[in-house]
């Protein structure tokens, strides 16, 4: 399985951590389908940790689901529910002898679990990097997996989930992993997230078709809502993500080309946040076929990036980390734009429509916390 | 968008030099066609940089076209080019000139990316030669990536600059492929380290540089060839297409190795161990690349290195008794022959000579 683009979609484990069930599930899929998440692309629903046991079945070895969550341990009414609404299905599994929830990992057992997956129809696995034997090879238990999967008779997307450990950008490419987690996990506050993203600014490059850098899933829309209490670590004074700091979120995952997994509760998210996650010009930036990372225009406090796409168009996107509106500017001349070209800088607004033509010095007025994004093109 | 796959072409830059015009250029063409290149995969001519004018015109500060060796002109040689199926590439400076003395493109990016659109010039090597010392590299780099982006012609933007960090950027400033030596240093193919080799894909390629045919040993071919395959690096053979043997000709167009520079998947191999490469194709089937990069040995026949013994773990490839599975190498290049094998697969390689083999999964 290659992609040629990263993978869109919603993981339980933001909003519901360990507790979401059939019912859950089935709920969140309807959602999906019906709310326009599945149109703009969000097509893999994925059970994070504790959907499995502890042990395994004594004969055949194999992963057992819960029975709490799914009736008489079948998964199988979940996950065709889930196709029949036109998604597809991701499930999770650990590197280590134990997953994260200390439940059944795959380690040693990679070929087995990956013939059972497809066996179910799953489509996607996320490949957590807990409790794994302390000496070994990392790198080896990514790849154990990877040839499970290509082997095991059915496409199944492969996202390791290993933090950025191991130097696994100079490795994950030719081990056929399709996205590689590159931080620690996202939290609801713009700490966090800037955080992420901050660090990983110089390492895009590696992020390419076949293989993603992977910053987390979304925490657009939370509003500090779900059971997940290791989401709301870290805030300043408790606070949660804002609309502002929802919007550069987004804004820069599309930027930096990683995954959109949502984290919110789509069942309830409200049509703001919805129509942010599903607006289709940032979603395209996203998923632009020659995944050309973003690149930091300036490198003051002022946070700003540039994308080229393959229309030969490219996008600029200004992020206020200020309290205060202000104004912000690059000098265009570091993008490899000169005025002696003839050309001028046609901008128009992605989120507000707003149109500009602008030269060797963009200038636009960002609110506080907040951002604007551009879809700019030379013109004469 | 032209740079999907890794790009496979001849040069005549270095063999050529200043001496290049129009006539060589066509009985080259002509020889790719005839030979097997073009049907072999081999889709650039890239003819260099002697083909224009050492200064610019005066009136339209536009590069010019030395026409006593290029009578019809560079449109009309491109739409020859074009005619037998082939792209048309050439050579040029991001500084003040290019390697053999042709105006560089600081200053005259856009013009110049229009200059080419015009011309129908599919593919530039473009090098960081006589860079004045206070230009910026990334700057003259990202104009030109920029440039060529709104010219009206899709150019594959190959870029070679001596900055360790080139491969941080080169993706994000519109690059086809990028090799992070200058264009004089990159007439050797070495292997990007164990780091960045993870870097090459689709839409800008790591080069591990030129494959100069200056000798003609078979097995320094061999593993030049078979190190770019394995990387996924663009393959550029710069030779006179029209002098080479019969053995040279048969290596570069091998289409067992040409398969595995263009397979689907565009994964670049991992370094197992020395000179032990892997690569993963589509389809479920996996490249074996035993590589001896001791070229010295090669010319100066050491007796006791005359052979080495290279190996593959199947356990460090991800395959244990718990797969169930064993494996299967199959020779494909520089090496025949089809052996199961449960654990380790070892093969005696000579001195400056590459093995290639398909590896597949057996219950």
């Amino acid at each position: 399985m290659k992609l040629k683009t990263p993978p869109m979609g919603f993981n339980t484990w933001n909003t519901f951590g360990e507790c979401f069930n059939e019912e859950v599930l089935i709920e969140t899929a309807d959602a999906m389908a019906d709310r326009g998440f599945l149109e703009a692309g969000y097509e893999y629903l994925i059970l994070d940790d504790n959907w499995n046991m502890e042990w395994r079945d004594p004969e055949t070895k194999r992963m057992i689901p819960r029975p709490g969550k799914f009736p008489n341990s079948d998964i199988l009414p979940t996950f065709r529910h889930i196709h029949n609404r036109g998604l597809k299905v991701g499930v999770y599994s650990c590197a280590g002898v134990r997953t994260c929830a200390c439940k059944m990992g795959s380690f040693d057992y990679e070929f087995l679990d990956a013939e059972t997956f497809a066996e179910w129809g799953v489509d996607y696995l996320k490949y957590d990097y807990c409790l794994h034997p302390e000496l070994g090879d990392g790198e080896t238990l990514y790849r154990r997996m990877s040839l499970a999967l290509r082997h095991c008779g059915r496409d199944i997307v492969f996202g390791a989930c290993n933090w950025g450990w191991d130097n696994v950008w100079s490795w994950a490419r030719s081990a056929g992993v399709d996205t590689y987690r590159s931080t620690g996990d996202i939290c609801d506050n713009f700490n966090s997230f800037k955080g992420i993203f901050q660090s990983q600014v110089m390492k895009l490059g590696s992020s390419a078709p076949g293989c993603f850098n992977d910053m987390d899933m979304m925490t657009v829309g939370m509003e500090g809502h779900g059971s997940n209490t290791a989401l709301f670590e870290g805030g300043e004074g408790g606070a949660f993500g804002t609309e502002g700091t929802y919007r550069i979120q987004f804004c820069v995952w599309c930027m930096f080309q990683t995954p959109l997994i949502m984290g919110c509760d789509v069942r309830n998210v409200s049509d703001k946040y919805r129509d942010l996650l599903c607006n289709r010009e940032l979603i395209a930036i996203n998923q632009d076929i020659e995944c050309r990372p973003a690149f930091p225009v300036s490198f003051d406090t002022s946070l700003v990036y540039c994308k080229l796409l393959s229309d030969g168009t490219f996008a600029l996107l200004f992020i206020n980390d200020d309290d205060k509106e202000r104004l912000m500017s690059c000098i265009t001349h570091d993008i490899g734009y000169t005025v002696g070209s003839g050309y001028k800088i046609h901008m128009r607004d992605i989120l507000s429509g707003e149109e500009m033509v602008q030269g060797d010095f963009p200038t636009v007025k960002v609110p506080g916390r907040d951002c604007r994004i551009f879809k700019c093109k030379l013109v004469k | 968008m032209s740079a999907l796959k890794p790009p496979i072409g001849i040069s005549l830059a270095r063999t050529f030099g200043k001496n290049i015009n129009e006539e060589t250029v066509l009985r080259t063409a002509e020889a790719m066609v005839s030979d097997g290149f073009v049907s072999a995969g081999y889709e650039y001519l890239i003819i260099g940089d002697g083909y224009a004018l050492p200064r610019r015109d005066r009136a339209t500060g536009k590069l010019a076209v030395d026409e006593e060796k290029f009578p019809c002109g560079m449109k009309a040689l491109a739409d020859k080019l074009h005619g037998m199926g082939l792209k048309l590439g050439i050579v040029t400076s991001a500084g003040a000139a290019t390697p053999n003395g042709a105006p560089g493109c600081i200053d005259k990016e856009y013009v110049d990316a229009e200059t080419f659109a015009e011309w129908g010039v599919d593919y530039i090597s473009h090098d960081t030669s006589f860079m004045p010392p206070k230009a910026n590299y990334q700057t003259v780099i990202r104009r030109m990536g920029l440039a060529l982006r709104n010219c009206g012609r899709d150019i594959l933007y190959s870029v070679f600059s001596s900055d360790e960090k080139l491969h941080v950027w080169a993706r994000s400033a519109g690059a086809g492929a990028y090799c992070d030596r200058s264009f004089a240093d990159a007439d050797e193919v070495t292997f990007p380290c164990d780091e960045i080799a993870g870097y090459s894909a689709d839409y800008c390629w790591h080069n591990c540089g030129e494959i100069c045919v200056t000798d003609d040993l078979p097995a320094m071919l061999r593993s030049k060839l078979a190190l770019c395959a394995m990387m996924s690096s663009p393959i550029i053979v710069d030779c006179d297409v029209t002098a080479l043997s019969k053995e040279t000709s048969d290596i570069l167009r091998d289409g067992n190795i040409l398969s595995i520079a263009t397979d689907d998947e565009g994964r670049p191999a991992r370094r197992f161990g020395e000179g032990v490469y892997v690569k993963y194709l589509k389809d479920r089937e996996y490249a074996l690349a035993f590589i001896r990069d001791n070229f010295a040995d090669a010319i100066f026949s050491f007796a006791d290195d005359d052979n080495r013994r290279m190996e593959f773990y199947s356990y460090d490839f991800g395959i244990t008794w718990n797969a169930g599975y064993v494996m299967e190498a199959e020779g494909v290049f520089g090496a025949e022959g089809k052996t199961e094998f449960d654990a380790v697969f070892a093969a005696d390689v000579a001195a400056g000579d590459a093995q290639v083999y398909k590896l597949r999964l057996v219950r």
